[in-house]
C-alpha cells in the first residue's frame, strides 16, 4: 500500500502537468438547437402614412413639355408670375393596409430523448447517450 | 434473506458487466474516456488486476455472510475468505490506491477514493488479524467494514443509474453518486453492527 501511494503519487506529478491529462476528463461541448420561445405573430400590420402637403415647385427654367415649334422661333423668356407657377398635383396617398405575413419560422421543438434502461449502464464509465446510444464497433 | 437477493443479483450483475474487459479491448466508455491513461502499461495493469481483483472479491463475499455455509462447513468459509483476504490486501486496495490519484473528479473524490482504498486495506487486514486471535465478534464487525467498502461499486451504480434517469449531468452524477455510495454504505454498515450488537448485549442480560 505504501509502495502504491508512492508510486501512484510521482506518477501523478509526472503526468498532472500533462495537457492531455488535465483535459481527459472534460465534457464535451454540445451545441444544442437554439430554441425560439416567441409565438408566431400572424396580425394584419395597418400602415398608415399621413398625406405628403402638395409640393410646390417654382417652375424655374423652360418646363420640358414645351415643345419647340418647328420654325425654331425661340421665343425670348418672361418672368413667369406668381399665378402661371406650375402646381405640382400630388396624389393623395391612400390608406393602405399591408397585410405581412411572416415566413415560415425556424422554431425547433426541443426534443428530450427518453432515457432507457439498460443492464448495460450498470458501469463506472460515463453513461451519456453518445456512449450508450452508440452501437459497438464490430470485431472481424 | 430478502435484503441478500437485490444484492446478490446485482453483484452477479457487475460481474456479469465486468467480464467483457477482460476481451482487453478498448472499445469501452471507461477506457475511452480514459485513453491517455492507458497509454501506461502499468496503469492498464492495474486496471486489469483492480477489476478481477474486485469481481472475485465480490463473488467470494456473497458466501461469506451466509449462516447456512457457516453450520454446514466452516472450510469454505475459510477457503473462500482466504480468496477474499488475499484479493483485498494484495490486488484490490493497493491497484486501488494506485488508481485513485488519477480517478475523475475534483480533489475531493481523488481523496475520497484514496480513503476508500486504504479504510478498504486496514478494515479487511483487522478482520483477518481478530480472527487469527480467535476473536469472531471483531472478526464480523471489522469484515461488515470491509464488505461495506467493497460493495461500493454496487451502490455507486444503482445511484448512477437512477441519477441518470433523472437527467442529472454526467460529472454531478458521478461525484454526488461516489459520495453517497461511501458515506451510505459506511454508514449502513455501522447500523448493522449497532443492531447486532444491541441484540448481543440484550443476550447477556436475559
Amino acid at each position: 500500500m505504501i509502495g502504491a501511494s508512492i508510486y501512484g503519487f510521482v506518477d501523478y506529478k509526472k503526468t498532472s502537468h500533462d495537457k492531455e491529462f488535465t483535459k481527459m476528463y472534460e465534457e464535451p461541448k454540445t451545441t444544442e438547437p437554439v430554441t425560439v420561445t416567441d409565438p408566431v405573430k400572424n396580425e394584419n400590420v395597418v400602415k398608415t402614412e399621413t398625406p405628403v402637403p402638395a409640393k410646390t415647385t417654382a417652375k424655374k427654367g423652360v418646363s420640358k413639355k414645351q415643345v419647340l415649334p418647328e420654325e425654331e422661333t425661340v421665343p425670348s423668356i418672361k418672368p413667369i408670375a406668381e399665378d402661371e407657377k406650375m402646381i405640382v398635383d400630388d396624389k393623395a396617398i391612400e390608406k393602405t393596409t399591408v397585410t405581412v405575413t411572416p415566413s415560415k419560422s425556424t422554431v425547433e421543438k426541443k426534443v428530450t430523448k427518453p432515457r432507457r434502461l439498460s443492464t448495460k449502464l450498470f458501469s463506472r464509465g460515463a453513461l451519456d447517450e453518445r456512449y450508450v446510444d452508440e452501437p459497438k464497433k464490430k470485431k472481424n | 434473506m430478502l435484503f441478500w437477493v437485490p444484492v446478490a443479483a446485482l453483484s452477479l450483475l457487475l460481474i456479469y458487466n465486468t467480464l467483457p474487459y477482460f476481451s482487453f479491448s478498448k472499445d469501452f466508455s471507461f477506457i475511452e474516456e480514459r485513453s491517455f491513461l492507458f497509454k501506461s502499461n502499468f496503469y492498464n495493469a492495474c486496471f486489469y488486476i483492480h477489476i478481477f481483483a474486485g469481481s472475485l472479491c465480490i463473488l467470494t463475499a456473497l458466501i461469506q455472510f451466509s449462516r447456512y455455509i457457516m453450520k454446514k462447513s466452516r472450510a469454505i468459509h475459510r477457503f473462500s475468505g482466504k480468496i477474499y483476504v488475499f484479493v483485498v490486501l494484495f490486488l484490490g486496495a493497493p491497484t486501488g490506491l494506485y488508481m485513485s490519484f488519477f480517478a475523475k473528479g475534483s480533489f475531493w473524490e481523488r481523496a475520497l477514493f484514496m480513503f476508500m482504498a486504504s479504510f478498504w486495506f486496514i478494515t479487511t487486514l483487522n478482520g483477518l488479524t481478530t480472527i487469527h486471535k480467535r476473536n469472531v465478534i471483531a472478526h464480523k464487525v471489522w469484515m461488515m467494514r470491509s464488505y461495506a467498502m467493497a460493495m461500493t461499486a454496487v451502490t455507486f451504480r444503482v445511484y448512477h443509474i437512477v441519477f441518470y434517469l433523472l437527467n442529472w449531468g454526467h460529472l454531478e452524477n458521478y461525484e454526488l453518486s461516489l459520495w453517497i455510495s461511501v458515506i451510505g454504505n459506511m454508514l449502513f454498515a455501522e447500523w448493522v453492527i449497532y443492531r447486532q450488537s444491541k441484540n448481543y448485549l440484550r443476550s447477556f442480560a436475559t
